[in-house]
């Protein structure tokens, strides 16, 4: 009789926790039926190792970004700035690529590159932090503000015009392989692996959801919340600094003009991906699933022969879609 | 003995706060509330006399200044909508599109089907507040944060946008269209319309004054309204020798007619006391009987009226509606216009016309640096530096007035 | 008997002075807690209850008098400060982070380093404080719901919160518990719950309990002894044995005199 009645509250379970996980889960699923749908629709095209190539290049800038930004987000902030971060750090980076001149070994090149690209990102997170946290003003106007300033002393040190950088950057590592795969696509899943780790298995992590959550909480604890907010921004910045390399590396230019309007498509990414603009809950693979959504339907719609113009009206359909079942499973769960 | 010295010492804080250090009376300037908006047009004072030593007097001519607030005048009338939602704690990131979407409506609908301008003006207005109402339907029925709703509204405006003209420009418009948005106004009724809006400015200031020192609320009514009239009585001068040659432009005449009756609506209605109830503290609000979802609901059907306006004020300005790039970062300005203002991003605090000296100031900083010849770059560095300090002062001084 | 009393002293605030800007809401408070004592802290709206709490918490840093632990003085600036000298503080809002877990609340800023290398990285032990939670809240007879380690606090009832906030105090405690208006939200059956757990770590764990709170009924029953606060200094300082509620009532507005009652207090009598 006992053994008969258990299975029941057990499937009920099933059922609450699936209904609890399904946020998370539902943009994987649109991930994969957008994937499948364009498959089918194009076989010799879509899911070709070619496609899915430019597919992988195409979303490891914004991936990197977009990390940064779930843990700002996370952490109940929100940071403007990372487009012209990125545009600012590639540009210092190239500087100080060309400086090096022309017989510098790759290895060389990739070392500062990185080095001073990770550097000049920080540091503007830095600013962004401290502005924010301890100048204690709204961090929609600080960022935004420097949004305004990285790129406009972007553009003063270039003068206005692209720099170029070193061909073999982009031919060895923004077209290059290690193992079969793109580099950049490499670099950006390893930094997403590192982060999503961060998050869910370290302090740092759990005291960016704690300062996202309830930050008064976190502060009777005994978190150092001002520290561990600025700390947040600073990784914004310095993943959109590696992100100003790796666009070099890829493009062969600083791309200047390129990223007006990347600090909203990675905000929409974040989202998409389940994490709450409120703070306190998300995940860096849900960011994932949330930049390859709209990469796979640009890159999908070109193909099926939609045209462009549609693209982002799906993408706002999907945004608005992904958020408001978010909200009517929360108040489910209550 | 004892008791007057205690007394005395009672007595001291109070006075602590009024005399004091010049820094201290600055500072008490800066944070009296009804001086805030004067505050700021003090800081777009100093920018203009900079700018007037550095352009060897062009920036203070006639010629410039209209120039000025023609350039200011879009954005001016973005920011008086984005006063409205933020001070109920929405943002909206969607209005250049929105606006784009509305000069499209407008240039496809006079220019490819000849529809009669003034008829095509109506179904523009329409598809404003239709856009307006969709996302509030969103925002108040669905329960997605106004964030998310216009940032999806930006994308899948402007993409829609795009649809329409198939990415093309569409132009030129009607010249009757065009005739509004760049014409002026016979100077000699521009300057009777001046003197008469002075005329009941100070006539409605001068009897609530009056009635205010009657109740008791301030002793002196003599003194407000010299201290609040003075920088009404010299914008007024101004404009009235900006008139003086070629009259008042018309797409100014429309901000102020707009920005009017938006001060108006919200000091003077039980809608606008609701909308600061509510940005104020959203549960006080419901507990108190206000239905929030009605007035956010009603709030973005005006940003949606707004979307109307300024998309036939910026297509008809420029005499075509160019899907890509009409509106890019207006919605970026008007926020930003609107908190340089005084607006509070989180909510309960917010004038319009603080948003206009906002919207001001900005254009100010783009036309002298123009004027200049500072290259664009350096002018988005400014935009920003100036964008941080100038809500870092807000934050300082209201910060001051707390204590 | 001077000896024997400090020794016993557990906390001790002496001459606490803190104002806030113009107001001044402390004025020379003193307060100290016996070894396995439940003191009782009352007064009304504005006495400085909560200040002086925040004080003794680390939320807050007074501006002149002095902190002792153990009969030693202290520095008590963060909360950190009160962690590490044994005071642990229930909030009335809990200062729950709703979005983590239980697990992650009764640990939080606090959490087990895995062992080795990965620990010094900064990696945490999940596992480790799940079976810990578990254990303590079964300790506590607060295992309200089954798997309550790993439920995220927002989905937990008020009265399971306010059980997760009380567990963390007890777990981590060594002196001494600060429970702040512990009854305020509660229903009759949870309010004696929540007394009643106090009531028993402090014999089983020898801590002592300071309580603030408006409830003056439960403060007779499970206190020992009741301080009463008026205008930012310790009016009376009560044997709750002794005392009746109308005394108290008497006392909290000031029908029985003013602060002046302090040192002509019951305390003397009953020692």
């Amino acid at each position: 009789m006992t053994e008969a009645a258990t299975p029941l509250p057990r499937a009920r379970a099933l059922v609450t926790i699936a209904r609890e996980r399904s946020g998370q889960g539902l943009i994987f699923v649109v991930l994969l039926g957008l994937f499948l749908l364009f498959s089918v629709m194009r076989p010799s095209q879509f899911p070709t190792a070619f496609n899915l190539r430019s597919l992988g290049l195409s979303a490891s800038v914004i991936a990197l970004l977009a990390v940064g930004q779930t843990f700002v987000i996370i952490g109940g902030g929100i940071d403007l700035s990372v487009g012209s971060v990125l545009v600012f750090s590639g540009v210092v980076a190239a500087k100080a690529i060309n400086g090096l001149g022309a017989a510098t070994s790759l290895g060389a090149i990739v070392l500062v590159g990185t080095v001073v690209g990770l550097g000049a990102g920080a540091s503007w997170g830095a600013v962004n932090g401290f502005l924010a946290v301890r100048g204690g003003i709204p961090d929609f106007i600080v960022t935004l503000g420097t949004f305004g300033m990285a790129y406009g002393l972007a553009a003063v040190i270039t003068g206005g015009s692209d720099i170029t950088t070193p061909l073999k950057l982009t031919t060895k590592l923004g077209n290059g392989n290690a193992f079969g795969v793109p580099w950049l696509l490499l670099i950006a899943l390893v930094a997403a692996i590192v982060m999503q780790v961060v998050l869910t298995a370290t302090r740092f992590g759990r005291y960016t959801y704690a300062v996202g959550s309830n930050r008064e909480a976190g502060r009777r604890v005994g978190v150092k919340v001002d520290r561990q907010r600025i700390s947040l921004y600073m990784i914004s910045g310095g993943l959109a600094g590696l992100g100003g390399f790796l666009a070099l590396a890829l493009y062969n230019n600083t791309t200047i003009g390129a990223h007006g309007n990347d600090n909203l498509v990675v905000i929409a990414a974040v989202v998409i991906g389940g994490t709450s603009l409120f703070g306190g809950t998300g995940s860096v693979l849900g960011t994932i699933a949330g930049v390859l959504v709209p990469v796979v339907l640009q890159n999908g719609f070109v193909i099926v022969g939609v045209p462009t113009f549609w693209q982002p009206v799906a993408i706002g359909a999907v945004l608005i879609a992904a958020v408001y079942i978010d909200g009517r499973r929360r108040t489910a769960a209550r | 003995m004892t008791e007057a010295v205690q007394e005395s010492v009672a007595d001291q804080p109070i006075n602590k706060g009024g005399r004091g250090s010049p820094l201290r009376s600055l500072r008490a300037v800066l944070g009296a509330g009804a001086l805030r908006d004067s505050s700021l047009l003090l800081v777009v004072a100093v920018i203009w006399a900079f700018f007037y030593a550095r352009t060897h007097g062009t920036f203070l001519t006639q010629r410039n200044l209209i120039l000025l607030a023609l350039q200011t005048s879009i954005v001016a009338l973005a920011a008086i909508s984005a006063v409205m939602l933020i001070v109920t704690r929405n943002f909206d990131l969607s209005v250049g599109s929105a606006v784009a979407l509305v000069g499209v409506v407008l240039a496809t609908l006079t220019v490819k089907h000849h529809v009669n301008p003034l008829i095509a003006c109506f179904a523009a207005l329409g598809v404003g507040l239709a856009l307006g109402f969709w996302q509030g339907v969103w925002v108040t029925r669905f329960g997605v944060s106004s964030f998310i709703v216009t940032l999806a509204g930006m994308l899948y405006f402007r993409g829609m946008s795009m649809i329409i003209t198939n990415g093309s420009t569409v132009a030129p418009l009607p010249g009757s269209l065009t005739r509004f948005a760049t014409g002026f106004i016979n100077p000699t009724i521009s300057r009777s319309l001046i003197l008469a809006g002075l005329a009941l400015f100070l006539t409605v200031h001068i009897a609530s004054a009056r009635r205010a020192q009657r109740l008791g609320v301030v002793s002196d009514a003599r003194a407000v309204v010299v201290r609040a009239s003075a920088p009404v009585l010299l914008l007024g001068v101004l404009a009235l020798w900006l008139v003086s040659r070629s009259g008042m432009p018309w797409l100014v005449m429309l901000v102020v007619v707009c920005a009017i009756s938006a001060d108006l609506l919200m000091r003077r209605t039980r809608f606008g006391s609701q909308l600061y109830a509510i940005g104020g503290n959203p549960e006080a609000a419901r507990l108190s009987g206000i239905n929030g979802r009605r007035v956010i609901l009603t709030n973005f059907m005006i940003a949606g009226l707004a979307y109307g306006i300024t998309g036939i004020a910026l297509t008809a300005r420029v005499s075509g509606a160019v899907a890509g790039s009409a509106g890019l970062f207006l919605e970026l300005d008007a926020i930003a216009a609107a908190i340089i203002g005084g607006t509070s991003l989180t909510g309960g605090r917010g004038r319009v016309f603080g948003a206009l000296v906002g919207a001001l100031l900005m254009g100010s900083l783009n036309n002298g640096m123009s004027l200049m010849n500072v290259p664009t770059f350096y002018q988005d560095t400014a935009r920003g530096v100036v964008l941080l300090l100038a809500v870092a002062l807000d934050q300082y001084s209201r910060r001051r007035v707390v204590r | 008997m001077e000896t024997v009393a400090a020794v016993d002293t557990v906390i001790e605030a002496v001459d606490i002075y803190k104002s806030f800007g113009r107001v001044d809401v402390l004025r020379g408070v003193s307060l100290s807690v016996r070894r396995r004592e439940i003191v009782g802290l009352v007064g009304d709206n504005g006495a400085g209850k909560s200040t002086l709490l925040k004080i003794l918490s680390g939320v807050e840093s007074c501006d002149s008098g002095e902190i002792r632990v153990g009969g030693q003085p202290v520095n008590i600036r963060t909360p950190d400060d009160a962690h590490a000298h044994g005071v642990e503080t229930v909030y009335q809002d809990l200062a729950l982070a709703p979005h983590l877990d239980v697990a992650a609340n009764l640990f939080l800023g606090r959490e087990t380093p895995r062992s080795g290398v990965l620990g010094k990285l900064g990696f945490i032990d999940k596992k480790a404080m799940q079976i810990a939670c578990e254990e303590d809240l079964h300790l506590l007879g607060l295992r309200v719901r089954k798997n309550l380690a790993t439920a995220r606090v927002e989905s937990l009832s008020g009265g399971q919160q306010q059980a997760v906030a009380v567990a963390r105090a007890i777990t981590w405690g060594r002196r001494l518990l600060i429970l702040d208006e512990p009854t305020a939200a509660l229903g009759v059956r949870e309010t004696k719950q929540v007394l009643d757990t106090v009531r028993r770590v402090r014999d089983e764990r020898d801590l002592s309990v300071l309580i603030v709170t408006h409830d003056l009924p439960s403060a007779l029953r499970i206190c020992d002894r009741v301080v009463v606060l008026r205008l930012g200094r310790d009016a009376a300082d009560f044997d709750a044995r002794a005392v009746s509620i109308d005394q108290l009532v008497g006392t909290i507005t000031g029908v029985y005199g003013g602060a002046g009652e302090r040192d002509a207090g019951l305390r003397e009598d009953e020692l």
